[in-house]
């Protein structure tokens, strides 16, 4: 299979401080991929390095082969990348339909309403609360107008930044069920979670990330079923995403 | 009888001059509202922009019709090279990077009125234009404070039709309510900056040309004028495009009336007791988020 993703020993932080180390990984175009880590592990740096939030200090990143180099995220997300960044980055005082139109700014009307009946489609709940102020959403909506907005991008391949924190292990179910959905009609997504159960049901494969390094990567099932990784990250782990 | 036309005298004069006050806060709280930056040279654009008014007032008896959109444009073109060359170089989320751009906005300020006093000197100056007074019914109103009032509404009036209803001042405030959802939309943030920095000083610019009918200026107005703006913004809220203009007004009102029944001195003073007690009572400003850009 093609590489959709491909990380060659990337490496990036903060004010000369090295957060993740030269990871490399690589994702398949349809693939369905998880990384879990503790809290604090680097997740989200290592997603500011993919998306060009952050300037790398050594390695490259691929998308389709070609290196994205400096490119700033717009380029990237332009480039086919949809991202859900922690803390979901919504635009509080715009409705929800404001929010969604803005992933597809650049469309035509006509394309601007069939990629808004898709959302819908996926999302039913988005519907009735189209013309809400995302600041007046619950944090399951609020996830969802995210996830809705980077697909309005149309992206080939979807970067989500642990889409579970904080929602109810009801809507984590919900959530992981759209995901699900669109993985199945062909997107590439790619999930990191502290959530390790969620996300691992969910992928294909799973890597575990330690302190800024990649320890382990494997089948999904089987990160699932070894009872030390989803001990040390899943804590309190509820049957949630079982549905 | 008599009293009820003070009053409503007293009103009007003071809405008026809350347009005009509105006016010299606009930029400032346009580039605050998208930014997060306090532009602090934000004043000396406005003296910069009358004192050329007052040139071009001096060289070809030209009035606010022409100063205006000379002034508009150069400023357009100086914030732009501003972003460029200054701001866009100071990373916003790197540590103190606010700090940054506050310095970087504080020298520039320094550096503007310096060269403004090399070519205009100290003395206060203005522009004698719009000196009539225009009755309305039984009352009666400077035609300068008329007008640059007038004006001034029409502005703000415009500058939300754009924010609000254009494609344009949407991705604006897009990029206001969360920069990274903007860029994760594949909004070139940067150009969005760069865009509102240049429209923010080209609006100093624009009522530094007109207000110069109505305030006399000298090369080292520009701080007390940052303040003043200041003041304004954030007391209908930072970057709130509502709030400021109800802010304008209240202020308006309440110097006019102050000072008529106080004398000058003390209306300062309310105004001042008055932004405190906003500050403490309601921080976020007069309306909060409602309103926001
Ligand atoms: N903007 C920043 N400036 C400085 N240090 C940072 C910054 N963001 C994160 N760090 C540091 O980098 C390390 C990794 O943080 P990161 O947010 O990538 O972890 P994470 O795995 O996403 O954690 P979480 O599960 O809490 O989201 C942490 O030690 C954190 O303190
Ligand atoms: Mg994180």
């Amino acid at each position: 299979m093609p590489e959709l993703l491909q990380l060659q020993q990337v490496s990036g932080g903060y004010h000369g401080r090295t957060v993740v180390h030269e990871v490399s990984l690589s994702i398949a175009e349809g693939e369905a991929v998880a990384a879990v880590g503790a809290n604090g592990a680097g997740k989200t740096t290592l997603l500011r390095l993919i998306m060009g939030q952050l300037p790398p200090s050594g390695g490259q990143v691929f998308l389709a082969g070609h290196d994205l180099g400096r490119l700033p995220t717009f380029e990237r997300v332009r480039l086919g990348i949809g991202y859900v960044p922690e803390g979901r980055a919504l635009f509080p005082e715009m409705t929800v339909e404001e929010n969604l139109e803005i992933g597809a700014y650049r469309a035509s009307r006509t394309e601007l309403r069939q990629r808004l009946a898709y959302i819908y489609q996926i999302f039913p709940r988005l519907q009735r609360l189209r013309q809400t102020r995302c600041r007046l959403l619950s944090g399951g909506e609020q996830q969802m107008v995210t996830v809705g907005r980077a697909l309005m991008t149309q992206p080939r391949l979807l970067i989500l930044d642990e889409p579970s924190t904080g929602l109810a292990p009801r809507v984590v179910g919900e959530l992981y069920q759209a995901l699900r959905a669109l993985h199945a009609s062909g997107l590439t997504v790619f999930v990191v979670e502290q959530n390790a159960y969620a996300a691992l049901r969910f992928a294909q494969r799973g890597y575990v990330f330690e302190d800024g390094h990649i320890t382990r990567v494997a089948p999904a099932s089987e990160l699932l079923h070894d009872p030390r990784l989803v001990e040390s990250y899943v804590g309190r782990a509820s049957p949630m995403a079982s549905s | 009888m008599l009293q009820l036309q003070t009053y409503l005298l007293l009103l009007l004069t003071g809405i008026m001059w809350g347009g005009v006050y509105l006016l010299m806060a606009s930029g400032l709280n346009l580039i605050y509202g998208v930014m997060k930056v306090v532009n602090l040279a934000h004043g000396d654009f406005i003296v910069v922009a009358g004192l050329l008014a007052v040139s071009l007032y001096g060289a070809f008896r030209a009035g606010p019709a022409l100063a205006i959109p000379v002034a508009t444009l150069l400023f357009l073109l100086v914030g732009g090279l501003i972003y460029r060359g200054l701001l866009a170089r100071v990373e916003t989320t790197a540590p103190q990077g606010e700090l940054r751009t506050l310095l970087i906005t504080f020298g520039l300020s320094s550096i503007i009125s310096n060269i403004a006093l090399l070519i205009w000197g100290g003395q206060y100056q203005s522009v004698p234009f719009f000196q009539s007074a225009v009755h309305l019914g039984a009352l009666f109103f400077p035609e300068s404070l008329l007008v640059s009032s007038l004006l001034a509404f029409a502005l703000a009036f415009a500058v939300q039709l754009w924010l609000t209803r254009t494609r344009s001042g949407r991705l604006v405030r897009a990029t206001a309510q969360s920069e990274l959802g903007a860029a994760s939309c594949g909004l070139n943030t940067g150009r969005i900056r760069l865009l509102t920095f240049a429209l923010g000083a080209a609006m100093a610019g624009a009522a530094g040309a007109l207000t110069v009918v109505l305030i006399p200026v000298q090369a080292a107005s520009g701080g007390f004028m940052t303040v003043q703006a200041f003041t304004l913004i954030a007391l209908g809220g930072l970057g709130n495009y509502l709030g400021a203009l109800l802010a304008a007004i209240l202020l308006g009102v309440i110097e006019v009336s102050s000072s008529y029944f106080l004398g000058a001195s003390a209306a300062s003073a309310v105004i001042y007791v008055i932004f405190i007690l906003v500050l403490i009572v309601r921080p976020q400003g007069l309306l909060g988020q409602r309103g926001r850009i």
